[in-house]
């Protein structure tokens, strides 16, 4: 059953329309509410001519600074209070940077909010602020959070005794996540419970930071998010629409929907700052690297602390005995930025394994064998071992698969039709997350089993995956367990980001069947009525949904529930982590990471700089994979991703911090003409060291490698090297 | 989007009466562009009157050529029959812009009239001197990858993005138009649209109230179907405004080019053509140095404002690229 190619069970649905996301509920007499956002990057709100915008036909209420309801700040918040960004909305008439809420419209139609929003005019009394991400030196800090800081060996001593070294500075423009559905939610309080129906990779941590702000207990919270129209990290973090909408409706006691627009995602739910990477690798002549440094610069907000950890995996892929990693960041008068698709990973993946390629073309040797030349046998920075590693054969299979032999060492020496061919390579890693969580598990007379858990589906496959795991370690089939997701209603599960989500709720949820089986059993074998009254439990197993005991004799399992006299049996299990823990866990025996290879094939018009991109191919190490067919789909989504990476996506910012191309038609993300073949395998190993399964994630591994492949490609088509994402036909004419 | 009355025309006549009577008035036809631009506040017409049932959805044979209705759709005219045999580049360039949805739901009078995709003119927060006279223009300064460089001034460098009408210009296209006091003109299509000048608020030489009826292809343009070429040039594969688009189209007898038509595509606000740079293919035996020298020609006058710069250079190679396809000799 777990690895099996179930199609998805939500497809139906999906493909039909009838799947509801967040804002499609029915509610009574809702009314709508369109946030105003700020023009200026510092400074303070002065007037608001609410007076007059309110007396306008069809709106409701102008809630501001003013007259919003307070509530408790999120600035000293417990870190399971996941805020994208500290200063809740409307509590005071600061304004740190452009696009943040200085007014929320409601309206007795979408339509007349709209309208109203935009009649609102707010004066400011404006200071001087930095939007510039164009300059990420100057006033920079440096965190000093652990690993963050990383030192090894004695990197300035390795450069000075080393024969070779490459240095070259790579840069990122900052991004934007783009899913199809904008955050956006509908609130309704029943006295003092409040329900929100939104769109969010993290149900109870959108409960948790309600109620942190409401000062109320997370029970009168619920959270409810069936359907989500993709997350890629910037719905994880709670930002300002659900506290808004929440607010509204509590002020004006009625359901309240909120509606962001598609330019309020480029301010209102996060990005990808724009990096710039520093990195010196030295080493000798044969491909033996004896050091590297890898600095890293980016911005944050001014109250925020996130920034991008770019160097994080270049203290795990290779072998070096001399590594210096060291990340800085600006805080400037921009929104926050946050995690997306492989945050660290995506962005530093592309710096470090541009400059390997830079150093193999150096010293003219083939890619993989200089990263074979240097390959971890044990993770580089802490000497554990692997809780399981198949990255050599990754390289082996892919090589194969991709017809790596092919390859012109030499750059611009490969022509077909008029185009310059070029094949690049890239490894790929991401670090193995797993966190604790609790279900319920109930099963009735018919013998199915429900499974209630807070965790939801970012359109990833996990109302299917989740299931098949639930079957498999009950020994029924799929289509005997009912899985119920997405709701706060249901035990605390965990959020969806980092990958974690599959080893983590399959995980527990293993944990809990197990369990949930040895006492059925026990009531079965205590039962007078039962085939297997006083059998041993050991005698007796599950499979197909019959228990079947060692002498042969066998019933199907809902008997040992309708004989209990009840109508149901049921049990709610909580585990945390043994082995691993959310992040990186000190005291775990094992480092567990997934890894893989990316090539690419790229063709490039020599006239026009065109670049076309035949073929991708991406071989992983990701332990067991749960569904063949959904978790390809990862696989292929992640590439597709770093495809944009290397060759599309861009937020373009004005000097004082405004996006420019706050849309889709000049943000421009991958579409179907873009991606030619793809093909994706994996080892398929399972790594139990790891998780109950032997699966790790897989969610974000697919961008890893994907852009510094495709960078390397373009260099060994053309002899040019671009540093600078992304990369667009005007770098190489 | 700001409150506005609308009503549908059931005549030309009715439509252009209903345009006069009222103010801040616009047409609407597949409102592909134009309510994009109200929804996002740049546009605020005060009375729409849809055209999109007027009796202009024909594509015929007339007198001396080929008439597209002003309201045909963008795929009507991609798909016919004529179109495709006698005038291919305007079939290709159709089919290489925007996607099956909009295509549809796109009309060619429509296409004529649609304006620029600046980022700048497309949000109410920037200077534009096109969206608001006298603001400034926050794009020569600024991020201006995909605007002009050809014909622009320091009011506006706003491109025209049409493929189409890049195909069209390029074969001597002519636009009928309605007038208010019940007469009909016409304009060579390439002249259809100006330059920004000192006025880059106004797009087109309509004047007011005006209907476009047709477009009408020339019969001698026909003899450019047999060796032409609609290169488009963009980051992303499909769905994505050109950087740089080429209509090319040649008459070659005895190995030598008899006649020739070249129009570039978003390098400035108008389809654009250049007369003299077309006669250098006269008489000429196709080759790459010829390409080239009409090329240099072509982009003389051209002037960057720094993340476009390269469109100089690729707009030449563009030229080239696409006169060897034409004249087979890539």
């Amino acid at each position: 059953m777990i690895g099996s190619p179930k199609i998805r069970v939500d497809g139906p649905e999906k493909v039909s329309g009838t799947a509801k996301y967040a804002l499609e509920y029915k509610v009574d007499s809702p009314l709508y509410a369109v946030p105003v956002k700020s023009t200026i990057n510092r400074g303070s709100v002065a007037s608001i001519n609410v007076d007059e915008v309110e007396e306008l036909p069809g709106v409701v209420k102008v809630i501001h600074a003013g007259n919003a309801m307070k509530l408790k700040s999120f600035k000293n918040a417990p870190p399971y209070v996941l805020v994208g960004q500290k200063r809740a909305p409307l509590q005071d008439k600061q304004v740190d940077y452009i696009g943040q809420d200085v007014a929320l419209v409601l309206a007795e139609t979408l339509e007349d909010a709209i309208w109203a929003g935009r009649q609102l005019k707010v004066e400011y009394s404006q200071e001087q602020g930095d939007g510039n991400i164009y300059d990420l030196k100057g006033k920079t800090v440096k965190p000093e959070q652990g690993m963050l800081q990383f030192e090894m060996g004695a990197f300035a001593e390795a450069k000075n005794n080393s024969s070779t070294s490459v240095e070259a500075t790579y840069t990122i423009p900052s991004e934007h996540h783009n899913p199809m559905e904008i955050s956006n939610c509908i609130a309704l309080w029943d006295g003092d419970r409040l329900t929100v129906y939104d769109a969010t990779q993290g149900v109870n941590n959108y409960q948790a930071c309600t109620a942190w702000c409401f000062e109320t207990d997370p029970k009168n919270v619920r959270v409810i998010s069936k359907y989500i129209g993709g997350g890629f990290g910037c719905k994880g973090s709670y930002w300002s629409h659900t506290v808004l909408a929440a607010i509204a409706a509590k002020m004006l006691d009625r359901p309240v929907k909120i509606n962001l627009s598609r330019e309020d995602m480029f301010t209102s739910a996060g990005h990808r700052p724009r990096t710039l990477q520093n990195i010196t690798i030295t080493g000798d002549q044969d491909g033996k690297v004896t050091g590297i440094q890898h600095k890293t610069n980016s911005y944050t907000n001014i109250e925020q602390k996130y920034f991008e950890s770019c160097g994080n995996l270049t203290r795990v892929l290779y072998d070096i005995p001399n590594m210096s990693v060291s990340h800085e960041y600006k805080p400037l008068n921009l929104p926050s930025p946050v995690y997306m698709r492989a945050p660290g990973e995506a962005p530093g993946s592309f710096a470090l394994e541009s400059a390997m390629d830079e150093y193999a073309a150096k010293i003219k040797m083939d890619p993989i064998e200089f990263r074979l030349k240097n390959y971890a046998e044990v993770c580089p920075f802490d000497k554990k071992p692997w809780s399981l590693k198949k990255l050599r054969e990754c390289y082996a299979k892919g090589a194969e698969i991709f017809g790596w032999d092919q390859r012109k060492q030499e750059p611009k020496n490969n022509m077909r039709d008029g185009k310059l061919i070029g094949y690049g390579m890239a490894t790929s890693t991401y670090p193995a997350n797993r966190a604790g969580g609790a279900v319920r598990l109930v099963m009735d007379a018919k013998g199915i089993l429900t499974v209630q858990t807070a965790v939801q589906d970012i359109g990833t496959g996990t109302w299917t995956v989740m299931g098949q795991i639930a079957a498999d370690a009950m020994g029924i089939s799929s289509e005997m367990v009912n899985m119920e997701l997405g709701d706060t209603d249901f035990p605390q599960g965990f959020v969806s980001g980092g990958s974690n989500l599959t080893a983590t709720a399959g995980s527990y949820i293993i944990i809990a069947v197990k369990k949930f089986k040895e006492k059925l059993l026990q009531l079965s074998i205590a039962q007078e009525k039962s085939p297997h009254y006083q059998s041993s439990v050991e005698d007796l197993s599950i499979q197909e949904g019959m228990v079947e005991s060692i002498n042969g004799n066998k019933e199907k399992i809902g008997e040992i529930i309708k004989r209990s006299g009840k109508d149901t049996y049921d049990f709610t299990d909580k585990s945390q982590v043994g082995k691993g823990g959310f992040g990186y866990n000190k005291d775990a025996p094992y480092s567990s990471h997934s890894f893989g290879v990316i090539f690419a094939e790229v063709e490039i018009d020599p006239d026009l700089g065109v670049i076309t991109v035949p073929r991708l191919t991406g071989v992983f190490d990701v332990g067991k994979i749960m569904n063949s067919k959904t978790g390809k789909s990862q696989l292929y989504g992640g590439m597709v991703w770093g495809y944009g990476m290397a060759l599309l996506e861009k937020t373009d910012y004005n000097p004082e911090g405004r996006v420019v191309n706050a849309d889709l038609a000049e943000y421009h993300v991958p579409v179907n003409a873009d991606i030619r073949e793809l093909t994706v395998d994996y080892i398929d190993e399972p790594d139990y060291n790891f998780s109950e399964h032997g699966g790790r994630g897989i969610g974000e591994i697919g961008i890893v490698g994907t852009a510094a492949a495709i960078a390397n490609a373009v260099y060994n088509a053309t002899g040019k090297r671009v540093r600078d994402l992304p990369i667009t036909m005007d770098k190489l004419i | 989007m700001n409150p506005f009355q609308y009503s549908k025309a059931k005549s030309a006549d009715a439509a252009i009466n209903g345009y006069m009577e009222h103010d801040n008035t616009a047409y609407l036809a597949g409102g592909t562009n134009l309510v994009d631009r109200i929804r996002r506040d740049v546009t605020h017409p005060d009375y729409l009157i849809d055209v999109s049932e007027l009796p202009f959805s024909k594509i015929e044979k007339i007198e001396g050529g080929l008439r597209l209705g002003a309201m045909a759709s963008n795929s009507d005219t991609a798909d016919d029959e004529n179109v495709k045999n006698d005038y291919p580049i305007v079939s290709e360039a159709i089919l290489l812009g925007a996607t099956d949805q909009l295509r549809n739901k796109a009309t060619n009078g429509g296409n004529l009239m649609q304006r620029t995709r600046c980022s700048y003119y497309m949000s109410p927060h920037f200077a534009c001197n096109k969206r608001e006279p006298g603001s400034g223009c926050d794009a020569i300064d600024g991020h201006n990858r995909i605007l002009s460089v050809l014909g622009t001034s320091e009011k506006c460098i706003a491109s025209y993005p049409s493929d189409m009408c890049t195909a069209l210009a390029a074969l001597d296209a002519v636009v009928q138009i309605q007038t208010p006091n019940g007469g009909k003109r016409s304009l060579p299509l390439v002249d259809f649209r100006r330059l920004p000048g000192d006025s880059p608020e106004i797009d087109t030489n309509l004047k007011e109230g005006e209907l476009i009826t047709s477009i009408d292809l020339p019969e001698s343009s026909k003899a450019f179907a047999k060796a032409s070429h609609y290169l488009k040039v963009r980051d992303r594969h499909s769905y994505a405004f050109a950087l740089v688009s080429v209509a090319a189209a040649l008459v070659m007898e005895n190995n030598m080019i008899k006649d020739a038509r070249m129009a570039l595509g978003s390098v400035a606000a108008k389809p654009w053509r250049d007369q003299e740079a077309e006669a250098m293919f006269i008489g000429k035996k196709p080759s790459r140095e010829l390409f080239e020298k009409i090329a240099e020609k072509t982009m003389e006058g051209a002037k960057g404002y720094g993340e476009n710069d390269f469109k100089i250079e690729l707009g030449k190679r563009a030229i080239v690229k696409a006169f060897m396809k034409v004249a087979g000799l890539s």
